[in-house]
């Protein structure tokens, strides 16, 4: 009885490892804004969404599996909203039941008793939920959750749980069974119910009488203690196998709640983003390989939510291509667009909406990222050490038909020998299959492959008018032999470079 | 004589280990550190003797690698750890027997270590027999077990035990608790109603849970009541426990002596070996170095074991090993002492230690630090480390210095390895020169194998049997230390590119790694 909310037929295991690189791809993409709208200031929420999206699907199925039961979510808020709420307070309460003496069998069987208790009232909540809202979802996921809560919790299932409950009070006096364990210790304990019904006097001695073969133990005065613990003993399997059990109907709470969190977190961000009006689109997602790649109005939603105010969407066009690459003038846009292709990946891959009018992409087997760090991290390690360093890490993780998105990479070098260590690397992922995303401002990375001849190749270049302004637009063309730094420098020194500058560093 | 021990061939000195002194280099090479380091886990069995007692023949020392080499990433080494698992309950569990007070729990107490006994020894024997053991000690130890366990006496305490257990096996009970009143009876078929629940809550379970049995065997003593359900079981079912009767009274003693010994000694291999595979796992090489007594030498990637333990144990997950530089060494024809020059901080006093582990080790019949390793049969390991560049009372330093390099020169044989580490460094240059190649003279005469690490450049090409090393610094920068010793320094090339290759990451590198 799982909410298979996620996975058709699997279960969802938060206590996966990551993929390799997730710390770095989070912090490059900025996915902790994302992370933090779907949570809308519920920590547990924040949490449950992080754990899915970064936990991404590889399978075009499993993703339409997800986005099916994400739109029936967008369509029915409060009966979503209502059975999260009910697994919520079925959690909360149960954190309230006090147990005394937890640590004894009978304290425990005590406990688990009045929780289950408690939860039979919930689960019966749940199923009235579920009957007043058959035939309402479209998904499989909803419509397979809503008829597994009928079917499992049937009324004479739910009856059934009330005349454990009962039993297991042992209103009759405990009746159990061992064998000689080590040391001769009473062992492999097993409980019985008891036949002996709770009676009066006069049937109580027939049935000492009927059971002749039994040596009695009295109970001697000050034995009160001992007695309770070999009770406790004898208990034992019975508060195990229902401590286990208010467990079970627990961890069911805690699925439901985690499952529906997550599509309730994609229904916060949904919120936010249309709010600040931009358009969202669940994605096409295709089979691995170069195939369809293509995006119209695709923006970074990151820095939307943090702008709080409008951004440049921009189209993609690039079937079939192996490298994307993007050149242009600083501060033009470049890495913004690099990162809204690493975050609608992401995104897609979660089973989430996309961050565009319309986004169609092969579904890659791994997101890695590899972007210029500020500062040289380990000790000892030049900083052109630590690109090569993290760059060799991530082509141990790297499979074909992953994708890689590469921003300044090897700018820690001179531009020649950066060039040359790019190029060499980008064909060579590029020709074992992976895709590759690259932002760079050396025109000698970008001429190579300008002049390479090579037909899988998207040239996009950050346009830049003629009066210097940059419109943050991403249009298809070649790279053009100079950068732009020295409009910023225009603009923010108020004049232009000076005559020595413009020759490049000496030697 | 037959076989006695797996750490000594037969015959040998005694195999009766008592306390042999510590030899002084020990902590100058961090060899303490070493000893430590493996035995860690295994105090009971008083294993730090063993790694002062160096052997004296090549074959002893292929006595031990072939067992370690027998152990060393089979499922034999499994076989002895089990081994050693259920030896250590077999104790246990005797201990615990002297300590009850019912008999019948005493007496269950003796079955139960005796069946494990039993069991262990069995077990080894035909673990021994399926693998391919051809290690001499190991064949040794299972003709032993083979004669012991096949003998009557064996037979008869494993019959007297399997009928004891079964017949206890067999009893099962009942207790009522109802009132102030318990009844004990046979066991009558009752269905389980803790199965009952659990299928009926069936449904609910998600993924993985948690075991929710409390632990209720806390003391292996009974208190008065549990005597008292006890003595009604025994009254129920006479039979069972008169068959505990009849072996506890039969069977008095029955460990055996040799086993006994076995299971301390073989702890030696088992150490050393936990420590090898935390090294392979780190990704630093162990090899099983060729002992003679040529001088002649020729070892690949080695390195400072003990410095490689503090760091594998300060690096929270394997792979880390680029924190340890390895470095190769060859002595041939005359060539005895390698002089090591360079840097500061660069490596050098970490090859001289180890230098000095290398032949400690192989002359314990261990695995060394390396990847191949010829080695020369040492018959001491010496050492003197000065008092580095500290000048604070130099008059005295360099008498105490002086004094100690007299002791460790007086001790040394043709047979013996010599380290000395940046000696007299805390004189002027001119009196280091000259004391150090007097010192040098000696060991020279002495014709013993050594490493000499020192600020004295001049010392480096002293004479045919002196060789250089260097403690390399980068090409391009040379503020960088590469901690690698060299016999001549390396030659630059285009910085970046090279570094690319380095990293793995030329165009063919990179494809070849994606195409795995």
């Amino acid at each position: 009885m799982k909410p298979h909310l996620l996975f058709a037929d699997d279960d969802f295991r938060p206590e996966d490892p990551l993929p390799p690189g997730t710390e770095s791809l989070g912090e490059d993409l900025g996915l902790a804004t994302l992370l933090d709208a779907m949570g809308g200031g519920d920590g547990n929420l924040r949490a449950v969404a992080t754990a899915v999206t970064l936990h991404p699907l590889t399978d075009p199925s499993a993703i339409t599996y997800r986005q099916a039961v994400l739109s029936d979510c967008l369509d029915n808020r409060e009966v979503v909203a209502q059975i999260h709420e009910l697994a919520e307070a079925a959690i909360a309460e149960e954190k309230k039941v006090w147990g005394l003496f937890t640590n004894v069998p009978s304290g425990r069987l005590h406990r688990a008793v009045g929780v289950l208790a408690l939860f039979t009232a919930h689960l019966r909540r749940l199923r009235a939920i579920a009957d007043a809202n058959t035939g309402r979802f479209g998904s499989d996921g909803f419509r397979h959750l809503v008829s597994t809560l009928k079917t499992e919790l049937s009324d004479e299932y739910l009856e059934g749980m009330d005349r454990h409950l009962q039993l297991l009070r042992f209103r009759s006096g405990v009746l159990s069974s061992a064998g000689v364990g080590l040391g001769a210790k009473a062992g492999d304990w097993r409980i019985h119910l008891s036949t002996q019904p709770a009676i009066n006097w006069w049937q109580r001695l027939r049935l000492w009488w009927k059971r002749s073969d039994a040596l009695r133990i009295v109970v001697r005065p000050g034995d009160d203690d001992l007695v309770a613990e070999l009770r406790g003993q004898a208990i034992n399997e019975a508060a195990a196998a229902l401590s286990e059990a208010m467990e079970h109907v627990l961890s069911f709470f805690s699925s439901l709640r985690f499952e529906l969190g997550f599509y309730l977190a994609a229904a916060n961000l949904h919120d936010r983003l249309v709010d600040l009006g931009q358009p969202t689109c669940l994605p096409t997602p295709g089979p691995g390989g170069a195939a369809v790649l293509q995006a119209r109005d695709l923006y970074d939603p990151g820095l939307l939510l943090r702008s709080g105010g409008k951004v440049v969407g921009n189209d993609l066009d690039a079937d079939g291509k192996s490298l994307v690459l993007v050149t242009g003038a600083n501060q033009g846009g470049k890495s913004t667009f690099l990162r809204a292709m690493g975050v609608a990946q992401v995104m897609m891959r979660a089973g989430l909406f996309a961050p565009a009018r319309s986004f169609s992409a092969p579904v890659a087997r791994g997101v890695f990222t590899h972007y210029e760090r500020e500062e040289a991290s380990e000790a000892g390690l030049g900083k052109l050490e630590e690109e090569l360093a993290r760059m060799s890490q991530v082509v141990d993780w790297l499979t074909p038909g992953s994708l890689v998105l590469l921003n300044e990479s090897f700018s820690s070098t001179n531009e020649a020998e950066g060039a040359a260590i790019a190029s060499g690397l980008i064909e060579a992922l590029v020709e074992s299959g992976v895709t590759v995303a690259c932002v760079t401002h050396s025109f000698e990375l970008a001429d190579h492959f300008a002049r390479s001849g090579r037909d899988d190749v998207a040239f996009l270049r950050a346009e830049r008018r003629e009066d210097g302004t940059r419109t943050f637009r991403m249009l298809p063309g070649a790279p053009a032999p100079t950068g732009h730094g020295e409009d910023l420098y225009r603009l923010i020194f108020g004049r232009p470079l000076a005559d020595d500058a413009r020759r490049g560093p000496p030697g | 004589m037959g076989f006695a021990s797996v750490l000594f061939p037969a015959p040998t000195r005694s195999t009766e280990i008592d306390a042999p002194p510590v030899p002084s280099s020990f902590t100058d090479l961090d060899f303490d550190q070493i000893v430590k380091a493996v035995v860690v886990g295994h105090d009971e069995y008083r294993l730090p003797p063993y790694f002062r007692l160096p052997l004296e023949s090549v074959d002893a020392v292929i006595y031990r690698q072939e067992v370690f080499a027998a152990l060393d990433g089979t499922p034999l080494r499994e076989t002895m750890v089990h081994f050693a698992d259920r030896m250590r309950s077999v104790r246990a569990m005797l201990t615990l027997a002297e300590e009850m007070r019912h008999r019948y729990q005493r007496r269950s107490w003796l079955l139960t270590a005796a069946a494990t006994y039993v069991g262990t020894a069995t077990g080894l024997l035909s673990e021994l027999e399926q693998a391919p053991v051809t290690a001499r000690a190991l064949v040794g130890l299972r003709e032993r077990l083979i004669r012991y366990i096949g003998s009557e006496a064996f037979e008869t305490l494993r019959q007297d035990m399997t009928e004891a257990q079964d017949a206890i096996a067999r009893v099962r009970y009942t207790l009522l608790f109802y009132a102030r009143v318990i009844r004990v009876r046979r066991f009558e078929g009752e269905t389980d109603y803790g199965e009952e629940i659990a299928s009926f809550f069936a449904r609910f379970q998600q993924r993985g849970g948690t075991d929710h049995h409390l632990e209720m065997a806390g003391r292996p003593a009974m208190n008065r009541l549990e005597q008292r359900a006890l003595d009604r079981v025994v009254a129920l079912f006479p039979d069972a426990f008169g068959a505990l009767d009849r072996f506890c009274e039969a069977h008095p003693v029955w460990l055996d002596e040799l086993v006994v010994r076995f299971d301390r000694e073989i702890q030696f291999y088992l150490a050393y070996l936990g420590v090898v595979r935390s090294l392979r796992a780190f990704g630093l090489p162990v090899c099983y170095p060729v002992l003679s007594s040529s001088k002649d030498e020729a070892v690949d990637s080695t390195y400072d074991l003990a410095l490689a333990l503090r760091r594998l144990a300060q690096s929270e997950e394997a792979g880390g090993a680029g924190a340890v530089v390895t470095n190769d060494y060859r002595l041939s024809g005359p060539e005895r002492i390698i002089v090591v020059t360079g840097p500061n901080q660069g490596g050098k006093t970490t090859f001289a230690r180890a230098f000095g582990q290398l032949h400690w080790l192989a002359a314990l019949g261990c695995p060394v630090p390396g990847a191949n390793a010829r080695l020369f049969l040492a018959d001491k390991v010496l050492s003197h480390f000065g008092w580095g560049e500290n000048l604070g009372d130099m008059r005295g330093r360099l008498e105490d210095d002086l004094v100690r390099v007299r002791e460790t020169l007086a001790q040394a044989s043709d047979e013996s390895v010599v380290i000395l580490n940046e000696v007299f460094s805390s004189t002027t240059l001119r009196d280091a020169t000259v004391l150090s190649r007097s010192v040098l003279a000696e060991l020279s005469r002495l014709d013993a194998l050594g490493v000499c690490v020192t600020f004295v450049d001049e010392l480096a090409s002293f004479d045919h049997k002196t060789v250089s090393m260097v403690a390399g610094v980068d090409a391009v920068d040379p503020t960088v230390r590469t901690f690698k010793l060299e016999r001549r320094p390396a030659d630059g090339r285009a910085y970046a590119v090279v570094l690319a290759e380095r990293y793995g990451l030329s165009h063919d590198r990179v494809k070849e790694r994606l195409a795995r």
